[in-house]
Order: C-alpha cells, then sequence, then structure tokens
C-alpha cells in the first residue's frame, strides 16, 4: 500500500497517479482494437477521453450534490483540488452515458463498436484495482493463508490482487483472441463474463463494499445478474454458431 | 454452442451457484474495530504538548467530532486551507466540533509556528509533535493531511494534500455533526 508516492520534493497521490496512466493505455488499447476493426480508431478515443473528462465532472457534481448545502454555500469549491472530493458511482454512471449518447448518436455499429472498447474495459478494471491496492481500499477480511497481505493490523485476503489478477486474464484471454476471426459483440461478452466472474468470486472475500439488506453484496449480485443476462443472451446473438 | 436446453441448464446451475455463493461469503455484521490511521478504523491514539504549554489527548476528545490536520508553517496548501478551519472551527465548536492542528515540529521552526497562528488569529488547538512519532503513527507521507474522527473515535475520511475547500470539509463533518453516523 503506498498512497503517496514521495519523489524528491514532491509527494504524488499514487492512486490519481495510477488512474492517470490506466486512462492513457486505455484510450491507446481502444484505438488500436477499434482499427483492427475497421472502425476510425481515433475518432473512437476522442469519444472516450470525451467521456472520461465528463466522467470526472460528473464525479465531482455528484459527490456536491450529496452534500449540496455545502457547495451551495461556497460554489467554487467545485473547482477545488481535494483528492477526495468525487463520487466514484456519479463519474461511472455520467461517463457511460454521455459515451453511450455520443456513439449512438453518430451511428456507430454496437457490437463492433464494443468489441474495440472491449480490452479498455479490462484495462480500467485493472487501473482500479491497482489504485485500490495503492490506497489501501477494497481490502479484503482477514486471513490465515499463504497468500493473504498484512493490511491495517491483519493478514487478510489481497481483494484488490484478485480484482487486478481477474483484469489481467481477460486481458490474456482477449489479447489471444485478438487475431482470430470472432463474430461481433463476442470480445466484449467474453471480456465482460470474465471480469463479472472474477467479481462475482472475488469480492465474497472483501471487507468494504456496498451492502444489501441481510449483508449481501451489491457488486457480487450486480456480477451475477450480467453472468445471467451473458448466457441467455449469448446464442441469441451467435444463432449461426448453434449446432443445427 | 449453446443449445436451448443446454443454455437454460447452465442458467438454473450458475444461479444455484452464484446465489450459494453469494450467501455464504456475506461478511461477518460486526467487524472487531482495530486501531489504523485510515476510514473505518479507531484513530490512533496521541498525546502532545499544545503551544501553549498545555497537554492535550485524542482520548479525551470522545464525544466531539475531531478534525486532526497535520501541517507545517512553510508548507503552502497548509497555510491556505487554515483560514477555513478557524472559520468551521468558530461555526461548530458549540455543536461538538474540535480541530486539533499537529505541526509537524520535527521538521519546522516553533517560531514560524507562533508566527503562523498570530497571522491567522487561529483558536483551535494547536499540538507539537516535536519527535515526528505521532505522523508515523498516523502514516504520514504528505503535508497537509487531515482525519475526520466522529464521535466514537472512528476515523471517517482521510483527505491527502490540500488546501482543502470549506465544502469538502462540512461534506464530511456536517452528517457528523447531525449525528447521522454510518
Amino acid at each position: 500500500m503506498l498512497p503517496v508516492l514521495n519523489l524528491g520534493p514532491f509527494a504524488i497521490y499514487t492512486p490519481g497517479l495510477i488512474m492517470l496512466l490506466g486512462g492513457w493505455l486505455l484510450l491507446q488499447a481502444i484505438e488500436r482494437a477499434a482499427r483492427r476493426r475497421q472502425l476510425d480508431g481515433e475518432r473512437l478515443a476522442l469519444t472516450v477521453f470525451v467521456a472520461l473528462l465528463a466522467g470526472v465532472v460528473g464525479a465531482r457534481l455528484g459527490y456536491a450534490l450529496a452534500a449540496w448545502p455545502s457547495y451551495l454555500a461556497d460554489p467554487w469549491a467545485l473547482l477545488s483540488r481535494d483528492l477526495q472530493a468525487f463520487s466514484l458511482p456519479a463519474g461511472v454512471v455520467t461517463a457511460v452515458g454521455l459515451g453511450g449518447w455520443l456513439l449512438w448518436r453518430r451511428g456507430w455499429p454496437l457490437w463492433p463498436t464494443l468489441d474495440a472498447l472491449a480490452p479498455g474495459l479490462a484495462l480500467a478494471a485493472l487501473t482500479y484495482a491497482l489504485a485500490q491496492l495503492a490506497s489501501g481500499d477494497g481490502y479484503g477480511l482477514p486471513a490465515d493463508l499463504p497468500w493473504a497481505i498484512q493490511l491495517w493490523g491483519e493478514s487478510r485476503h489481497p481483494t484488490q490482487l484478485y480484482a487486478a489478477f481477474t483484469a489481467l486474464i481477460a486481458l490474456i484471454v482477449w489479447r489471444a483472441r485478438y487475431r482470430q476471426p470472432q463474430p461481433a459483440g463476442a470480445a466484449f461478452l467474453t471480456t465482460t463474463a470474465i471480469l463479472a466472474a472474477g467479481t462475482l468470486i472475488g469480492e465474497g472475500f472483501a471487507a468494504t463494499g456496498w451492502l444489501l439488506p441481510g449483508n449481501v453484496r451489491l457488486s457480487q449480485v450486480v456480477a451475477l445478474t450480467i453472468l445471467v443476462i451473458i448466457i441467455r443472451i449469448w446464442s441469441e446473438i451467435f444463432p449461426q454458431h448453434q449446432p443445427s | 454452442m449453446l443449445t436451448g436446453v443446454w443454455r437454460d441448464w447452465l442458467t438454473i446451475a450458475l444461479i444455484i451457484a452464484g446465489i450459494g455463493w453469494i450467501v455464504i461469503s456475506r461478511p461477518p455484521d460486526t467487524q472487531p474495530a482495530l486501531v489504523s490511521p485510515r476510514p473505518g478504523f479507531i484513530a490512533p491514539d496521541l498525546t502532545l504538548p499544545l503551544t501553549n504549554g498545555e497537554t492535550l489527548s485524542l482520548a479525551d476528545m470522545r464525544g466531539r467530532v475531531v478534525v486532526v490536520n497535520f501541517w507545517a508553517s512553510w508548507c503552502g496548501p497548509c497555510r491556505a486551507e487554515m483560514p477555513a478551519f478557524e472559520r468551521i472551527y468558530r461555526e461548530e465548536r458549540e455543536r461538538g466540533l474540535t480541530i486539533l492542528a499537529v505541526n509537524s515540529t520535527s521538521q519546522d521552526d516553533i517560531t514560524a509556528v507562533n508566527a503562523m497562528q498570530r497571522e491567522f488569529g487561529l483558536s483551535f488547538p494547536i499540538a507539537l509533535d516535536r519527535t515526528g512519532e505521532t505522523a508515523n503513527r498516523y502514516g504520514i507521507r504528505m503535508l497537509p493531511t487531515t482525519f475526520i474522527v466522529d464521535r466514537n473515535g472512528i476515523i471517517r475520511q482521510v483527505f491527502f494534500g490540500g488546501p482543502l475547500s470549506e465544502a469538502s470539509l462540512r461534506s464530511v463533518i456536517e452528517p457528523l455533526l447531525a449525528g447521522q453516523e454510518p
């Protein structure tokens, strides 16, 4: 865990640095994957970049909305450099909403575009896992295992590493099938399914996260739902691959 | 590829296994509170001398919402956020807010600390961490770093860097003062 990186006289907030690097890598990967699918890679990367920027703005606005009396009294605080004054869910909803709307409005083909975004999805998951490892957030339940990590006074499941490992598997599978002919949508659905399966299993060892009544983790419910949806729609999307 | 029947069986198996795993892996109702300088954990205790010669302990402030701010007089962002701290302290101390400004005296000059206290008219307690031991216990690697501690001594938010805006501080402090603790 390394929330702050000291480089000479400079103190850098490590999760922020990881997010920046991850964002840059994500854009590069999306651009290349789009070109491979005969899409305008530069334009798609630009759209994703705009969506990411909108996500940052949305994250700040979402945070301010949750504490609106404070921000109404001091609106300039919306522009402050407070690194923790962001709402991740609001940012994700804004980025996905705006990005999706831009792509839909310009008539991008659904499945080939999602396939081009697949490596970006896996890289985003990897970036988030590493940022959490650096900040110490998203830590695991206490565990007495050979691979447990010492965190916050106890040996714990390295849940951030489980998430990073899942994202790496998704990336490896995506890369292995990169040059193989695949039906449109297969790369995206495969990547999503691997990430969802990893979340369903790995989050079972997490000590943090949003809980539903009965101490059920929201992340696991969402992951299971995504997996079920993928299984249900897989043969609908690729009927030509079904045995006769 | 999946045929209709196989797809149905796979879906059912996945739902049963998934729900089973979700139920089995539910986190325990209560996890023991440990001492650590991060949100959700008990704030490490600190007992330090103040600039007025008295000694102050964080344990003595149990029952109040405490903002523990690590700072130094040579640190620009630390200086920039002090007026916001002073305003909030004056307005909210009657509701149970305390601001404890821990000066990293091991890397600062006491004369500069006193001059800064006068310059900004700071009325909240300023503690002197002469050995750096308290900063070590709180894992301080960046100034300023600010911890928001609730009435039960649990850290609710950590802000790395600054200057903090008054709105960001209030967004965390207000629910704690109002008794809306998670």
